[in-house]
Formats: structure tokens, C-alpha cells, sequence
């Protein structure tokens, strides 16, 4: 799978047409979305994998500065694929990179998923994303609650980005994606996203 | 997290349910630092329960924080494969 910025792809002229139409600028005249990232996987991939977009997660700073005051070492950062999840109503962790990050959970959240009912953790941890071309990056974070998933790598289908092999390690699930705008290419295989700076701004996630 | 962090946890969460109808009567809308079954303390932010559970009880000790709010039952659809 690889990111680009293709400009000679059959349908992309359209497809920037109309998300330029949606932009919404702002009363400096400034643009409200965020960079637009474009991977393509190959149909196959696509179809196989879903859509997957790059993230890191990172243990929260209420942690990240007790550790520092024990003279404890601060875990590094675990990068992995997050699953677009549209039937998911908050985003989630995987209980594997939970556990990388020595995260211990706050509390028990009532699940359903195609297995049926189910207890999983949640816990607090950083998200971070990263939207960028080969003109511009931004870098997103959320600190906030997310449920712990077991063996989601094991069920999800890790994939090759940027050139080194990825697990998935989440799920990004309604309460991120409510800020934001993807067109899922499925014949061309191939995912366009963007965040809506404005809408992360008037109603960041909650916990 | 361990076996026996998470059934620890359970516990906690089972009591919470418990005291949930009284605590929402005085703190809805509050975060609360739960520990051995019973509330500790009432906070206005998450961050401000979650630090003081980590002051008070350590970093490697299982506490419970959450909002006091009814929860319903969260969805995920990846083992579909659907968006």
C-alpha cells in the first residue's frame, strides 16, 4: 500500500472537484480541512484489509508524568493501522497495544460486535494522526477514554505502510469520525480522508 | 493487564452499577474515583479523578474512574469487515 497523491488517476478530478466545494472557509479565509491524505491499497487489499489508516497511540500525560516523577521509564509509542469503523460508536485500542503501552484500564464497558455481548476494558490513552502530502502536514491528538479489544490483530489483517508492516491496533470508531470526510473507492482501491478543522474544533471528542 | 486486574476491575464496575442510582441522585455528571467497592471522591474532570487515584493508590494499582452517567451498550462492527 502506498501514499500519494496521484493526479493522474482516472476519477480523482471529480472526486477533488466535489470535496472542494464542500470546503468551508472561515472568516479569515483560511481552509477548514485538513490536508488530504490519499492511500491507495489496490482493490484486493481494500476488499481484504478495509480501509486502514495510520496511527499511534501513546499513554496519556497524567500518566506519562507520574511515570517521570518514579523515575520510571515512559513507554514508547505503539504505531499501527486503525480500521475505519463506521459501525463502531467511540474508537478502540487493542488490548495488545494497551498492554505495550503498560496501560491499566478505569473501568468496564458492555459491548456488542458481530460475536454478541461482551465485557471489555477501557482505558485512557493519546491518539495521534498524521495528515500529510508531500506539501503539507498536520498532526492530530485525541486524549480520551477507548475500549481495549482482544486480539484484534489477530482478526484484522495487518498490512504493509510506508514500507514496514502493520498491525492493526484500533479502531477509529463514530466519535472521531464525525469529524471527518473519506471517500472509500472500492474499483480503484483506494481511501481519501480529510479532517474538518472546524468541526474537531466546535466539538472535540469526549470522554 | 493481568487475569486478575481485570476481574479486580469487574468488581469494581459491579459496584459502581450498584451505587450508580444513588450516586447520580447528588454527582450526576461528576467523576468518580472508586476503589474497594465504594466511591472515594467526586471530581469535576476525568483528568483531575484519574490523577488522584494515581496519586492516592500508585500506578500499577487497578482503581475505577468514570463519569456518573447511565451507559448503554457500545457497538463494533470489525469482525464484519463493515463501514
Amino acid at each position: 500500500m502506498t501514499k500519494h497523491s496521484d493526479r493522474s488517476r482516472r476519477q480523482e478530478p471529480e472526486h477533488k472537484k466535489k470535496l472542494a466545494k464542500q470546503r468551508p472557509e472561515d472568516r479569515s479565509g483560511s481552509p477548514r480541512l485538513s490536508t488530504e491524505l490519499l492511500w491507495t491499497y489496490g482493490p484486493g487489499i481494500l476488499y481484504r484489509c478495509g480501509p486502514l489508516l495510520l496511527g499511534r497511540w501513546l499513554v496519556p500525560q497524567v500518566i506519562a508524568d507520574a511515570l517521570v516523577e518514579a523515575r520510571r521509564p515512559v513507554p514508547a509509542s505503539v504505531i499501527g493501522a486503525l480500521l475505519l469503523d463506521t459501525g463502531a460508536t467511540n474508537t478502540c485500542i487493542s488490548n495488545r497495544a494497551a498492554n505495550d503501552l503498560g496501560l491499566i484500564p478505569t473501568r468496564v464497558q458492555d459491548g456488542f460486535g458481530a460475536g454478541g455481548r461482551h465485557r471489555n476494558p477501557v482505558y485512557l490513552a493519546r491518539l495521534e494522526m498524521t495528515i500529510a502530502d508531500e506539501k503539507a502536514q498536520q498532526t492530530f491528538g485525541w486524549e480520551q477514554e477507548v475500549q481495549g479489544i482482544p486480539d484484534l490483530e489477530k482478526h484484522a489483517p495487518g498490512v504493509a505502510m510506508l514500507g514496514e508492516e502493520r498491525a492493526v491496533v484500533g479502531l477509529l470508531g463514530r466519535d472521531i469520525l464525525r469529524h471527518a470526510r473519506f471517500l472509500y473507492d472500492g474499483p480503484a482501491g483506494s481511501l481519501s480522508f480529510t479532517f474538518e478543522v472546524a468541526s474537531l474544533q466546535h466539538a472535540p471528542s469526549r470522554l | 493487564m493481568t487475569t486478575a486486574q481485570f476481574e479486580a476491575l469487574c468488581r469494581e464496575q459491579e459496584a459502581f452499577d450498584v451505587h450508580l442510582d444513588d450516586m447520580m441522585k447528588t454527582h450526576s455528571g461528576e467523576f468518580v474515583l472508586f476503589k474497594d467497592g465504594e466511591p472515594v471522591a467526586f471530581f469535576r474532570s476525568y483528568e483531575e479523578a484519574y490523577g488522584s487515584g494515581i496519586t492516592r493508590f500508585g500506578l500499577d494499582q487497578t482503581f475505577l474512574v468514570s463519569e456518573v452517567k447511565r451507559r448503554e451498550p457500545q457497538t463494533t462492527s470489525w469482525e464484519l469487515g463493515a463501514i
